[in-house]
């Protein structure tokens, strides 16, 4: 975060102007205090999405793809860096997540922040091991931010509920049971945001999602990602 | 007609959405039988579908789904056992038993004497109660060696 004083800079950047002509700069004097216009340079919204926790008013999406995960990501902060966050996930076509949730930013440094993300949402796999239910998660992240690159980290802990039902047909009718076994996902994301403009970013970043931990191989991954977004 | 097109597309949309995960659908059947074997031991009863997995030409035969053991101490053995057979898995019920004779849990180890077996098919099924007279005539026989 920048915090610039725009006469300042325009006075040390403009020509002076005097009738029809025009001069050579001339060294100006220290602006007034009265009029004084702070102009604060709001975040990218490549750190923004990575990072979450938008300034009120910024909205950014993310177009995340790579195997075996491709992810849609919107966030638009609401005020007191909470934006709510909606997601759509998909694990090469098979398997689905849909989610939505709050971002918030705990520590929001001027080269560091750490933010908090809860979500609820539904999983859909297809397939031979097909799976639905409701889902959740909460995560961390965490980014290190400087003028062009986000370096950032996601930890997260990922959970389903996979109801099923038992039938029994008995001479006297039929009983219906229902059990629910849990799914745990716990998520591993590092990777580099760039940002290229104020609106425009892309990131490059390693997975690790370890779905049905502990009982199942975890298969780790990559991913490109567009960052894109206004209100900043 | 516009009701039941809308009706359909909405099931269709929602299905895959729906949540459950495993739609388990058992049939409780109380088997009762009559056992003809000679000697006394522990009875191992093992309950199969008649066929499982596939179909036509490729359809398996046999496809134990529960197993039971029964004391069998008295020279007239007989059995009465409630299962819950599972309808998506396959169809028909077969009932094999052996005899347990010298106790060691194994059918025919190497050494040790020869132990009867049989197989019924359950004519009456499906219905809740069935009976099953079982004849152990084969000595050292698997079930996958008595039927089809």
């Amino acid at each position: 975060m920048y915090i610039l004083s725009a006469l300042a800079l325009a006075a040390a950047l403009s020509p002076q102007i005097e009738g029809d002509s025009v001069s050579s700069p001339q060294p100006s004097p220290p602006p007034s205090a009265t009029i004084t216009l702070l102009l604060i340079e709001k975040d990218p919204v490549v750190l923004d999405q990575l990072a979450g926790g938008p300034a009120k008013g910024a909205w950014g999406i993310s177009v995340q793809g790579g195997y075996p995960w491709f992810t849609l990501r919107a966030l638009i902060g609401v005020g007191a860096r909470v934006a709510p966050v909606f997601e759509l996930e998909t694990a090469l076509g098979r398997r689905f997540t849909t989610s939505a949730g709050l971002s918030l930013a705990w520590v929001n440094l001027p080269h560091f922040r750490l933010s908090g993300e809860a979500l609820l949402g539904w999983m859909l796999q297809e397939g031979e091991n097909s799976r639905r239910g409701p889902s959740g998660e909460l995560r961390l992240r965490m980014a290190i931010p400087t003028r062009r690159v986000v370096p950032y980290l996601v930890l997260g802990t990922r959970h389903a509920l996979l109801p099923s039902r038992t039938r029994i047909e008995k001479e006297s009718g039929t009983d219906t049971s229902w059990s629910v076994r849990h799914e745990w996902t716990p998520w591993g994301t590092i990777g580099l945001g760039i940002r290229i403009t104020q609106r425009v970013g892309i990131d490059i970043a390693a997975d690790y999602g370890w779905v049905d931990a502990p009982g199942s191989v975890a298969i780790p991954g990559a991913h490109l990602g567009l960052h894109f977004g206004g209100g900043r | 007609m516009k009701k039941v097109l809308l009706t359909s597309l909405a099931l269709s949309l929602l299905g895959p959405l729906g949540c459950v995960n495993d739609d388990i659908l058992l049939y409780e059947v109380r088997v009762q039988g009559i056992v003809t074997a000679m000697g006394s031991g522990t009875l191992h009863l093992e309950f199969h579908h008649e066929k499982s997995f596939g179909s036509g030409d490729l359809v398996h035969p046999l496809g134990e789904f529960d197993r039971r053991t029964v004391s069998a101490t008295q020279p007239s053995i007989s059995f009465d056992e409630t299962i819950l057979y599972p309808e998506q898995k396959g169809e028909g019920l077969i009932v094999y038993g052996w005899l347990d004779t010298d106790g060691d849990g194994i059918l025919c180890a190497p050494g040790k004497p020869a132990e009867p077996a049989g197989l019924v098919r359950v004519s009456g099924f499906p219905a809740h109660s069935v009976t099953a007279p079982l004849k152990l005539d084969k000595n050292c026989a698997a079930a996958e060696t008595l039927f089809p």
